[in-house]
This record gives C-alpha cells, structure tokens and sequence, in this order.
C-alpha cells in the first residue's frame, strides 16, 4: 500500500483533488479552514492501490492554529510515500514557504500547482531550484489530477527500484531563496485585480447592507416562495402517484391488516412526508453553497467582524454560524478553527439557534396553514428573530464565558467563477445525507411511533381507532399538562415534539402519524386544521409551535457532536438551557398573543435570566476559570 | 521610521511592516506564516464597520486584520 499525504495552505485545493482523486464528495469550499481533519481513502491506479490523505490546511511546520496541530501531527506520526503539496498559483511566493520547509525536512515531495490559469511562472527553473518535480494542475479535472496520479506512480517506482540509494538531506539544494522569489516576481499574476474591483463595490459601507440583505431575501423568496412551492408540488405529486401504486399493490396482497396499515401508514406514509421537502431543501443549500464557492463569505465575515466583536465573537466565527444553517453537528466540528478555547465554545452555544435546514419542514407546513400567501417572509421573520434572540445570548455568554478576544486574521480568497458541478455536487451530498437519514433513523422511529400510536398497554391492536387507549397516548398525556402552559398541550403535538429531539425531520412524520394521514401534504394541512384531530392548530398555537422547534434543544446528532468537542457537561448544558429557553420564549410569546400582560413578560425575563446565570455559574465554578491561556488550551 | 496609529491611517495608502519581536509570539509565529515580514509594504486597502478590521494587500494577497495588529505592526512609509 502506497500512502499519500495531500498538504498545503488554507483554501488552495486540497480536498478539491482529494475529491477528485478518490471519487468522493467531501465538502470543500472558497474559506480557509473547512477541512478540520485528517480524511482518507483509497485508490487504484495503474494496478496499484492508494491511500490518499487529505490534511488540515498549514502555513507552515510550526503552526499554531488547532487544525495546523492537527496536520503537523498527522505528518510526522504517519508513514508516508509521497508528499503532495498543493500550491495555488496565484499566491505561489506564500504558497513556497512551506515547500521549503517540508523539502528541508526531507519529505518526498510533489509539488502540484492549482489554479494555473491566470499565473504563469518558470516551473522548470523552480524545479531545479528545489529538486523536486513540479506538476501543473487543475484539481478539479479529471484529465488533469490524472497527470499528477502519473507523477506520483514514477515517483514511488523509482523509489522502489533506489532502494539502496541514500536520499540525501535537501537543505543545501535550496542555495538561494532570493532566486526563487525573483522568478515568481517575473511572472505575471493578474487574478486579485479583478477580485479588488469587484470589492470596491461589494465592501462599499453604504452598499454592502443593502447588497446583503437583497441577497438573503432573494434566497428566501425563490426557496419558500412561489418557485419553491412549484417545484416542490411537482416533486409531491409524482412521489405521491409512486407511493400509491406501491399502496394499492400491497392491498391486493392477503397479508394481516395490521401488517398493511404499519407498511402504507407507518414506513410509506412517514416516508413521503419527509421526502415532500426535498426540494426546497436542495435550493437552500444550492444558495449557500454558491455564495460560500464564490468567495462572497469571506466579505461577510470581514465586514460582520466590528459588529460580531460586539457580542464577543469574531468574523470567523460567522462561517461556523453559517454552516449551522445546513446542519449544527458539522457546525460544531467547524469550530475547530476558532484558536481560542473559549470563543470556540461561545460559537457553539449559539449554534443550536441557527435554524439547521432539518426544521424547513416543520416551518412550511406551520407556516403554510395560516399564513399561506406570505408563507416566505413568515419564514424569513423567523429567521431574523432566531438572529436577534442568538445575539441576545451572545452578549449575555461574552459576559460569563469571557477571555481576551480572538486575534482576526483571514485570508481573503479571490472572487470565483462558480463551478455549478461542484456546488451540485455538494448539493446532492446534503441531499444525500438527508435520504440516509430517512432510511435509518425515521424510518426506525416512525416505526416504533406506529406500534405505539396503534396498539394499547395491553398490546391489544386499536385499528387506528380509539387513539386515547394507545401507549403513546398513555405516555404524552402525563407530560401534555406541562406543555399545556404554553398553549401547546394536545397529546399528539406533545408526542411529534418529543420525537423532534431524535431527529427534527420527525416532527412533521410525527404530527402526520398522529393524524393518521399517508404523506399527502395537502392532507396533513387539512388534518392540522380540523378540530377533531388529535393534532389541531390555531393560529396562535402554530406561531407558538414554530418558536418553539426554533428554538428547542438541538438533535440527538448535534448534542453528540458539542459531547465530543467540548465535553459531557456543555452537551447537557445545551440540551437543558435551549429547552428551558424555548419553553420560556413560548410562555411569554403565547401570554403576548392571547393577552398582552406585562406581568408575565417581566416574570419571563427574569426566569430566563436565573436559568442562564444558574447554569453558567455551575459550568464556572467547574471549568471555565480558563482565559484561554492556560497550558490546557495550548495543548489543544 | 515612526509607528502610526490607525486613527491617522488613511485607505488606499501603503505602509510599512515595522519590527515585530516584542509583540504576542503567536501573532508573529501567525503573521510570519502568512508572509509578513519586518520592511514588507502594507496596503490598506478598506476598512469595515465600527472600523475593527480592516482589508490589507501584502505580497498581492488581500487579508482581513484586526484594528489591534494593524495598530501593532504598521510604520509610516517614507
């Protein structure tokens, strides 16, 4: 087995040809710090197999950031065959740096050139300045990475057959760094030229704001709002013709009713229901991931920074932020590139209010019932107000989580021609997620709803009748009182939000369950407004239910995640405090919208305020003393 | 050369990299990385809200810096 080690700076194309190399999909985009850790996978070339490698990005062999550790310690602990640095053309004179570097310690190193296009240098006088080869590429083309694989196949032969030949240190090759610069300074590098054009209008103070916002708006507007919709009926009415042709095959079958009911209700019904969303879902991360590819982020990051200083986070922290908008456990292993400890865990705690695209759902069927006409600004609203409420908290975690703020300093990637396979590609990866989860986890949970939705205590089968001598019903009703506070206190509301905390796609199969309803969305709807249901909203109790998946305890996923990164304590934490927190919202939101009296507003805040402090004064006491200078946080 | 604060910095100017030992370690460990070094030239290029960071141009390469190390690193370029 032959392994090789992809290694370069931030945001030059590692896992871009990692992707293309290994046939995989690993996320990759236009900031630096995506990639948090070391991945690999194999390959097979020319009857040969592979180990690819992809690190962290490093400056260089003495970084200090948590993922340049990372990568540092992969490099030197792993055995390794070939070493492929990737450089990005247009900062090559950087980009050398840590060539020099990893040549002087006597790795075997390739040197692949990414980006070519626009910089053109004098590889061949490089080469022999460095001895090493040096390999123009694309990292995203098939063609071109398949030049590289030739590279790295003669490299490792060649090494085989010299076994017995002593590769000598290379320190005295590099002569004379003056000479290497001076080619690079020859060379023509026109890229950042028309990236700073187009910076002096998107950077502009009094155009940025409106630039941004239209953007956001837009988003929202094609995702939730008429073209969304469309695509999205398309895509049910299809699926739903499918699953009822599967539907009335089955019925033909001589097989027990229950059998029937628990195939058509409990796995196709619970199916459909989620897999109506699917659209909307891939417009959403189709936006994002174009504006993460085309550099624009970073432009956010770097104007939100004064702002974001503010409440005690910093630029970087927003692409955290961001990403816990498709799905707050990979949000929380992002903020691995956070260098200071206790910022990383102030970014984290936020998280859970980054609506993760898991409660899209939920928010279109809600929202749709009452407020069907401006379905998208009800969703944007919602949005915004998660914003306001995360940076509520985020002054109020600056003041008990405090340290000396996180040194900002990002590298600002060039402007992109969005590649429209890659970001589909990406795309599809979410989408894909997405379906695996529907497979395994749904399907599993909706199972175990339906036996206990259709079967009593005494395991005696209920035919969908008599919901009130259920299990499910036996056990919500206990805690129903409860949640009756808040407006929300119906047994089969109660029940779909405690299977929200298993998965939040659960929360929509849940209340379709609960109302005995297949996958029809239109179906589900009527079902939410009839009274008679044994899940009914109004129009109160719907803004309600909304805050409340807003804001609630993030899923089983994301609270393993903050377990791994920051430990037991913080994932109780979490998982308390953002219920307690939502719980308080609605209580105050649901006395608002059926009377508006002060009394409970001030008593809310108040609640809200002894949670918070109680709990953070716990996790204190303990932990938190650290101001991000100790050893234990150097370490890291 | 005579270090500046950035209240008298003006955008669209270049500066200069000024000796960086007595400053935070970690910085310069993460400003050398990035290409920075001591007699570099410093463009300032813009500067965001409240002006806490601002979009630097060293070695060609565009770079969002916090207001403290611009503070910390730039001289008058004479």
């Amino acid at each position: 087995m032959n392994n090789v080690i992809l290694v370069g700076n931030p945001n030059v194309g590692k896992t871009t040809l990692y992707n293309t190399m290994t046939k995989s999909n690993e996320k990759a985009s236009n900031w630096h710090g995506v990639t948090v850790d070391a991945k690999s996978k194999k390959y097979n070339y020319k009857n040969k197999e592979y180990t690819v490698t992809d690190l962290p990005g490093m400056y260089s062999l003495s970084g200090y950031s948590n993922e340049e550790k990372i990568a540092n310690k992969y490099l030197f602990e792993h055995k390794n065959d070939v070493i492929v640095n990737i450089c990005d053309a247009n900062n090559l004179k950087r980009n050398l740096l840590l060539t020099i570097e990893l040549v002087k310690n006597c790795f075997n190193v390739i040197l692949a050139v990414n980006m070519c296009k626009e910089a053109k240098y004098d590889y061949a006088s490089l080469a022999k300045i460095f001895g090493i080869k040096i390999v123009e590429i694309d990292a995203r083309k098939k063609k071109s990475v398949n030049v590289l694989k030739d590279v790295i196949y003669e490299n490792i032969n060649y090494r085989n057959l010299n076994k017995n030949v002593l590769f000598l240190n290379n320190k005295e090759k590099i002569v004379n760094l003056n000479t290497v610069f001076s080619i690079l300074d020859n060379s023509i590098n026109s890229c950042y030229k028309k990236s700073d054009k187009i910076d002096k209008i998107v950077l502009n103070k009094f155009l940025f704001l409106p630039i941004f916002l239209i953007i956001l708006f837009s988003i929202f507007y094609i995702t939730f709002g008429e073209v969304g919709s469309f695509i999205s009926g398309c895509f049910g009415f299809v699926f739903e013709k499918i699953f009822w042709c599967i539907e009335f095959f089955i019925t033909k079958l001589n097989i027990a009713h229950p059998i029937k009911m628990f195939i058509t209700e409990g796995i196709l019904g619970a199916i459909l229901t989620v897999v109506n969303f699917v659209p909307q879902i891939v417009l959403l991360m189709f936006f994002i991931n174009l504006l993460e590819d085309t550099g624009y982020m970073s432009r956010v990051a770097f104007m939100f920074d004064g702002v974001l200083k503010k409440v005690g986070l910093t630029g970087k922290s927003l692409f955290s932020i961001l990403m816990g908008y498709g799905c707050t456990a990979s949000a929380v292993m992002t903020t691995r590139n956070l260098e200071n400890k206790n910022l990383r865990k102030r970014t984290a705690l936020l998280l859970p209010f980054a609506s993760c695209t898991a409660k899209l759902p939920v928010f279109l069927v809600i929202a749709s019932l009452f407020f069907e006409s401006y379905k998208y600004l009800f969703v944007f609203l919602l949005y915004i107000f998660a914003i306001l409420i995360s940076v509520i908290f985020a002054c109020i975690y600056k003041k008990f989580i405090p340290d000396k703020s996180d040194v900002f300093i990002l590298e600002m990637p060039k402007y992109r021609m969005c590649n429209l396979k890659k970001i589909s590609m990406d795309t599809l990866a979410v989408i894909k997620d997405f379906l695996i989860k529907v497979g395994t986890m749904i399907l599993l949970f909706s199972s175990i709803v339906w036996v206990l939705q259709n079967f009593s205590i005494g395991f005696k089968y209920l035919a969908g009748e008599n919901f009130n001598q259920s299990i499910l019903h036996f056990f919500a009703s206990k805690i129903s009182p409860i949640f009756g506070v808040i407006g929300l206190g119906q047994v089969g509301i109660v029940s779909a939000l405690l299977l929200g905390i298993v998965a939040k796609e659960m929360v929509v199969v849940g209340l379709a369950m609960m109302n005995g309803v297949g996958g029809s969305i239109v179906a589900l709807k009527e079902s939410l407004l009839a009274t008679t249901s044994v899940c009914s909203f109004t129009p109160v109790s719907s803004i309600v239910f909304l805050v409340f998946i807003l804001l609630y305890s993030p899923c089983i996923s994301a609270i393993s995640a903050i377990k791994n990164e920051f430990g037991r304590k913080t994932a109780l934490y979490v998982f308390v405090v953002q219920f307690l927190i939502s719980f308080v919202i609605c209580f105050t939101v649901y006395r608002l919208l059926i009377n508006v009296n002060f009394i409970y507003v001030l008593l809310s805040i108040i609640v809200v305020d002894i949670i918070i402090g109680f709990m953070l004064k716990l996790m204190k006491k303990k932990k938190l003393r650290c101001l991000g200078n100790c050893n234990a946080c150097r370490k890291i | 050369m005579t270090k500046i604060k950035l209240s008298e910095c003006k955008t669209n100017k270049t500066y200069l990299v000024c000796d960086l030992k007595e400053e935070n370690k970690e910085i310069i460990l993460q400003l050398k990385n990035l290409g920075f070094s001591v007699g570099e030239k410093v463009e300032l290029i813009k500067s965001n809200y409240r002006k806490k960071s601002f979009l630097v141009k060293v070695m060609g390469i565009n770079y969002a810096m916090d207001k403290s190390i611009c503070d910390k690193i730039l001289v008058k370029y004479e």
